[in-house]
């Protein structure tokens, strides 16, 4: 089943450490200066979805079980 | 209530002082003599707290990028490294604490935003001088003669206002103006610097940069920061390998021939000897960490020297310095070195690289830091005590890892 990824952007600082950590789940929104998850971010290797999770230095990135197709 | 009236919480466990950096309700603010507006670090990223903090860290952190910190560790800092410790090392002594801040200070000028010259040696002996002023008032906390580093500070403040920072804004500023006013071209123009990017979003309050004095606070705390830590940690390094006399130097050849061991190195010593060992938090709402509570207004000290030396973690000889040591999935080796949560510092991957993993294994798009670059290139030139100097630890603070002199001796020349 896929992931959800969520990332909140009230947390978010930008550090881009998703992005290094899992580059095809996680872009950084440089207008925003915020990291956003892509499509099909929940479909990648969910053990890569948990580094990017626990390597976020603010905790803006949570990755839980998908229930709603739209979320993916 | 000042600083020395609050109720003081000491958090020692590794968890325990992560989930407390994560906590929005204890603050870098202190008190009104240390950290609050008048004062000397008023208004810098590092102290502040909530919105402001993130949404400057949200532009600042642009200039930390993967792709900006490669072009610096491997096209623009080998060749600087090559240069300067060439005119540096004179003969076969020197002293490593100087040069580590003046190799440091020329990518923290530029990241910063001052237009220098990165070969100018008087320009960077100043520069290094305004970054240990900084430094000084950086751990004000810790100072002992904390009314004279204010007024000191402030002086340097004026000083590098006039001399770096204002041409450098004036600079920025035209270019910026005449990108606004339709000049394509002149964007090309645009450096990439934090100074750059302050300007760029002035205008958005959420930034809390109305007042120029800020804009110069800013930009000299990314000067110190950049610097002071890098200079003061490959000294460490070296003075670490050193206590392991002939293990140290098998593992300072070892560095010399391998990048990843240098960062093992620089990561380890990072461990031993964070550059700030009790990280301290204000309480602005009760809270509860790890099942303690914690009263508004409290002190919160982290004892992130301790946590660092965790068995559980670290493994059953914790106090030793051994690169090569496995430690816990999921911890960084440095510990909680870098701090974590929101104040995580900015230039964790510029000074340290990349966090190797349990398997110590490297990647091709891997960054090892500056700090593992300049410890190999001293490394490749045989360094050994120097017999008939001693180093001096910097006595201004109470800080025991912080250097003011450590002289070594050279066995090889620069081709190592």
């Amino acid at each position: 089943m896929p992931a959800r990824v969520i990332i909140d952007p009230d947390l978010c600082i930008g550090s881009a450490e998703c992005n290094r950590l899992a580059p095809e789940a996680f872009r950084l929104d440089e207008d925003l200066g915020v990291s956003v998850p892509l499509p099909g971010a929940g479909l990648i290797d969910r053990e890569r979805l948990y580094d990017a999770e626990a390597g976020c230095p603010t905790g803006a990135i949570t990755i839980g079980e998908d229930v709603d197709e739209a979320a993916r | 209530m000042t600083i020395t009236e609050r109720p003081t919480v000491v958090l020692r466990d590794h968890d325990a002082i992560r989930q407390a950096l994560f906590d929005p309700n204890l603050s870098r603010t202190f008190d009104s003599r240390s950290y609050h507006e008048g004062n000397i670090r008023d208004g810098v990223v590092s102290v502040s707290h909530g919105a402001v903090h993130r949404a400057r860290r949200r532009v600042e952190n642009s200039q930390f990028r993967a792709d900006r910190l490669r072009l610096y560790e491997r096209e623009l800092f080998p060749a600087l490294l090559d240069h300067l410790l060439g005119v540096l090392i004179e003969g076969d002594t020197a002293d490593i604490f100087p040069i580590g801040e003046l190799l440091s200070v020329v990518l923290a000028a530029r990241r910063a935003g001052l237009d220098i010259d990165d070969h100018d040696l008087p320009t960077l002996r100043d520069l290094v001088h305004m970054v240990d002023v900084f430094s000084q008032g950086s751990a004000i906390l810790d100072a002992r003669d904390p009314d004279a580093v204010r007024a000191l500070v402030r002086k340097t403040y004026d000083a590098i206002e006039a001399r770096y920072i204002r041409p450098a804004w004036e600079r920025r500023a035209r270019i910026l103006e005449a990108t606004s006013g339709g000049d394509g071209a002149a964007g090309e123009e645009l450096p990439h610097d934090i100074l750059t990017v302050l300007l760029q979003h002035r205008a958005d309050p959420a930034l809390e940069l109305g007042d120029d004095g800020r804009i110069v606070r800013e930009v000299a705390t990314y000067l110190q920061g950049g610097t002071h830590t890098s200079a003061q940690t490959l000294t460490n390094a070296i003075d670490l390998s050193f206590g392991l006399t002939d293990e140290g130097r098998v593992l300072i050849d070892r560095a010399a021939a391998d990048l990843a061991v240098a960062q093992r190195v620089v990561h380890e010593t990072l461990r031993l000897r964070p550059t700030t060992p009790k990280m301290k938090r204000r309480a602005l709402a009760a809270t509860t960490i790890a099942g303690v509570d914690i009263p508004a207004e409290a002190l919160v000290v982290l004892d992130a020297a301790n946590a660092n030396r965790d068995p559980e973690l670290f493994g059953p000889d914790p106090d030793a310095f051994d690169p090569d040591r496995r430690v816990a999935p999921g911890v960084a080796r440095w510990g909680l070195s870098f701090g974590a949560g929101p104040h995580q510092c900015p230039g964790r991957s510029v000074a340290g690289g990349f966090p190797v993993g349990d398997d110590l294994a490297t990647g091709e798009d891997h960054l090892f830091g500056l700090v593992a670059l300049m410890f190999q290139a001293v490394a490749k030139r045989g360094p050994g005590p120097d017999p008939t100097r001693s180093p001096e630890r910097d006595t201004r603070t109470e800080r025991e890892t912080r250097w003011a002199h450590y002289p070594v001796r050279f066995e090889r020349g620069a081709s190592g």
